[in-house]
C-alpha cells in the first residue's frame, strides 16, 4: 500500500498536525536554506539558489508530515510528492478544508519543481531564482500558519 | 516575438468568440477547464492556420532546444529546418500544449512531436501489426509555465497530477479520439527514455507503460550494415508494405517478417522513417518482435541479419533520408540495355567509377542507389534473444549525450480505455522486393 494511504484522515483523526521536534528542526533548516538562497541570488549564483530553494521545499514537506504521521520522514522528492498529494487532492481528508488560495500556493511550488531540471541550472536567471524563493517562502509561511493554529 | 504571436493569437480567438462563438462561447470544443481553474488543450498543428505556423517556428524550436539541453545533446539550428520541412510533408505529427487562466489569453506552453508508425503485438502464436505512434519528444517550456504561475488568479491551482502527466494524458486522449492525420487510430506508442530521468519514468509507470530493463530489452543504434551482418546466411524473409486508409501504400512504414519451423517460429520487424529533431537528419526507427519462439543461436542471428539486409534494401528503394525524390545522377547509374555495347560499357564503367570514388565510410556495394541509408535505432522490448543477436551483429547501445537510452511502449487502447481494440493494418506485398538491381533506361 502506498504510504499516502496510511496517513490518518479527517474521518478518524484530528486534522491539524502538531509540529514535532524533528519537524521544527526541518523548518529551521528550511528557513536558513531560503535565506542562503536569497544571498546566492544577490551574488548572481542563480543555479545554487534554485537548488537550495528546491531542497527547502522538501524540508518543509518533511516538517509538516512528521507532525501529521508522528514519524520522522526524511526530506526527499518522495516526501514532497506525498505532501503535495495530501495538501491538494480533493478527498475528504483534513487538507480539503484549506481554502483554494492556500492549495494554490502548494500547486505553484509543485509546478516550479516539475519544470526544474538539474541539467539546466546554468540557464536560470535572477528572476527565476527569485520566483522560486518567493513561492517556497509562501509555502513556508503557509505551513507555519497551519501548524501554529494548534 | 512570442509576445506578438500570442497577442495576435488571443486577438484572433477573441475575434472568433465575438463573431463566431468558436472558442469562448463553447470552450469545451478546444479547451477543457481543469479542477483549479486552468483551461488546457492539446491542439494538433494545422498547416493552414497562420497562428499555428507562427507558433511552430518559435515554440517547436524552443521545445526541441530545451529537450536537447536536458539530455546534454547538441542542437543543430540548420538541421531544424528539416524538421519544419517534415511538418510540411506530413511526416511529423505535432500536438501543441495550450493552457490559459483566461480563454482570451491562451499560451502554447509545450509540444509533442510524433511520427505515424506501426505497433507490433503478440497475439497467441501470431504477431499482428496495428497503427502506432513513435513519440520523439514531449516538452513543457519552463519559461511559459513561469508566466502561467505569475498570471495565476487568486484561488487558482494547477492540475494535481502535474503538467507533464496532464498533457501526456491529453495527447493520448486526442489520438484515441481523433487519431493521426487521415483518421488512423494508433493502438500503441513506442518511445525512448533515459532510465536516469526519474520524472519521465514515474509518469510513464503511472500511465502503465512497459519500460525496458537492461537484462531483456534495449535500444540499439546501427549506423550501417556491418560485415558481420553481410556475412550471415541469407534466410528467406518477406517485405510487406502497409496500406493507408485510402488504400495507398504508406511511404514511411513497412514490415519485414520471417516465419520458420512451419510457422511456429516468427520474427518480425517494423521500420518507420523518423527524424532526429536535434540534428534534423533522418533516422529509421525499427521495432523487433518475436512470437516468443525464437530459433536457436546462430540461426537467430542469420534471421535478424536477413531482416536488416532486406530492410536496408527497401530503405534505399524508398530513398529515406533524401529530400530529393529524383535519383541523383552521379550515384544512380542508368544502364542503357538497348543501346550499343559502347554505351552500355561506358555506363557500367561510370557506375563502377562512382563507387570507387566514394569515401570509404560511404562506400556501398549496391549499384541501385549508391547512397548510405540513414542510421537505424532498433527497439527490442522483452526480447532477450533478439537483443543478444543484434549486439552480436554489431548494433551498439543508443546514447543521447552522456545517457544510455532504453526502449518503452505504451498500449494506447488500455491507456485511453478504448471501447474496442484497434484494428490491424492491411499488409500489402511489395513487388519491388524482387526487382532487378538496376535502373533501366530503355
Amino acid at each position: 500500500m502506498h504510504e499516502a494511504f496510511m496517513i490518518p484522515t479527517a474521518a478518524n483523526q484530528n486534522c491539524s498536525p502538531i509540529m514535532s521536534a524533528a519537524g521544527r528542526d526541518y523548518m529551521t533548516e528550511a528557513k536558513s536554506m531560503l535565506e542562503q538562497a536569497a544571498s546566492f541570488t544577490a551574488s548572481g549564483q542563480h543555479g545554487a539558489a534554485m537548488k537550495l530553494a528546491y531542497e527547502a521545499c522538501e524540508h518543509i514537506a518533511a516538517a509538516y508530515l512528521s507532525g501529521k504521521t508522528g514519524q520522522s520522514l526524511q526530506p526527499s522528492d518522495t516526501t514532497y510528492n506525498l505532501f503535495d498529494m495530501l495538501m491538494r487532492e480533493d478527498t475528504p481528508v483534513c487538507h480539503a478544508v484549506l481554502p483554494p488560495e492556500q492549495r494554490g500556493i502548494v500547486g505553484s511550488v509543485s509546478v516550479l519543481r516539475e519544470i526544474y531540471e538539474p541539467a539546466l541550472l546554468k540557464e536560470t536567471t535572477t528572476s527565476d531564482a527569485r520566483q522560486m524563493i518567493e513561492h517556497v517562502g509562501g509555502l513556508f509561511d503557509l505551513v507555519e500558519k497551519i501548524t501554529r493554529k494548534n | 516575438m512570442f509576445t506578438l504571436i500570442f497577442k495576435s493569437l488571443s486577438e484572433v480567438i477573441c475575434a472568433k468568440n465575438h463573431n463566431y462563438g468558436a472558442y469562448c462561447m463553447n470552450p469545451s470544443k478546444q479547451f477543457q477547464q481543469q479542477f483549479g481553474g486552468l483551461y488546457t488543450a492539446a491542439l494538433p498543428y494545422e498547416q493552414i492556420d497562420p497562428i499555428h505556423r507562427g507558433a511552430l517556428g518559435g515554440v517547436l524550436r524552443d521545445a526541441v532546444k530545451h529537450e536537447a539541453k536536458v539530455h546534454g545533446a547538441a542542437f543543430d539550428h540548420a538541421g531544424f529546418r528539416n524538421v519544419m520541412r517534415a511538418m510540411a510533408t506530413g511526416d511529423v505529427e505535432v500536438l501543441f500544449f495550450a493552457a490559459a487562466w483566461d480563454l482570451c489569453e491562451p499560451k502554447i506552453i509545450g509540444a509533442t512531436i510524433n511520427f505515424p508508425s506501426l505497433s507490433l503485438q503478440r497475439e497467441g502464436n501470431d504477431i499482428i501489426a496495428k497503427r502506432g505512434i513513435y513519440s520523439e519528444d514531449v516538452c513543457i517550456l519552463p519559461g511559459k509555465v513561469k508566466e502561467l504561475i505569475l498570471e495565476k488568479p487568486t484561488g487558482g491551482d494547477f492540475p494535481i497530477e502535474g503538467l507533464g502527466m496532464h498533457f501526456i494524458r491529453a495527447s493520448i486522449g486526442h489520438f484515441a479520439k481523433k487519431g493521426l492525420r487521415g483518421g488512423m487510430i494508433p493502438a500503441g506508442q513506442v518511445f525512448e527514455f533515459s532510465p536516469d530521468n526519474g520524472k519521465i519514468v514515474k509518469i510513464q509507470q503511472q500511465l502503465g507503460a512497459e519500460l525496458g530493463q537492461s537484462h531483456n530489452s534495449g535500444l540499439l543504434r546501427l549506423d550501417t550494415l556491418t560485415d558481420t551482418i553481410r556475412n550471415q546466411w541469407k534466410m528467406p524473409v518477406e517485405v510487406l508494405g502497409v496500406a493507408l486508409p485510402n488504400g495507398e501504400p504508406d511511404p514511411n512504414n513497412f514490415i519485414v517478417r520471417w516465419h520458420g519451423a512451419n510457422g511456429r517460429q516468427k520474427i518480425e520487424a517494423a521500420f518507420t522513417k523518423g527524424l532526429s529533431t536535434f540534428k534534423g537528419t533522418t533516422v529509421t526507427q525499427a521495432q523487433f518482435i518475436s512470437n516468443g519462439h525464437s530459433p536457436n543461436t546462430p540461426m537467430v542471428e542469420s534471421v535478424v541479419a536477413s531482416i536488416l539486409k532486406a530492410a536496408d534494401e527497401e530503405i534505399r528503394m524508398r530513398r529515406w533520408g533524401r529530400w530529393n525524390s529524383q535519383l541523383p545522377e552521379r550515384f544512380s547509374p542508368s544502364i542503357p540495355l538497348l543501346g550499343d555495347k559502347q554505351q552500355t560499357y561506358s555506363a557500367l564503367m561510370q557506375a563502377q567509377n562512382n563507387d570507387l570514388c566514394a569515401p570509404a565510410t560511404d562506400r556501398d556495394s549496391s549499384l541501385l542507389v549508391g547512397l548510405k541509408p540513414p542510421p537505424m535505432q532498433i527497439h527490442a522490448l522483452n526480447e532477450p534473444d533478439l537483443l543478444s543477436a543484434l549486439c552480436k551483429l554489431g548494433a551498439e547501445t543508443r546514447m543521447l549525450g552522456p545517457h544510455a537510452m532504453q526502449t518503452a511502449s505504451l498500449d494506447l487502447d488500455k491507456a485511453s480505455a478504448a471501447q474496442a481494440p484497434t484494428r490491424s493494418v492491411e499488409l500489402i506485398g511489395l513487388e519491388r522486393a524482387n526487382a532487378p538491381q538496376f535502373t533501366l533506361a530503355c
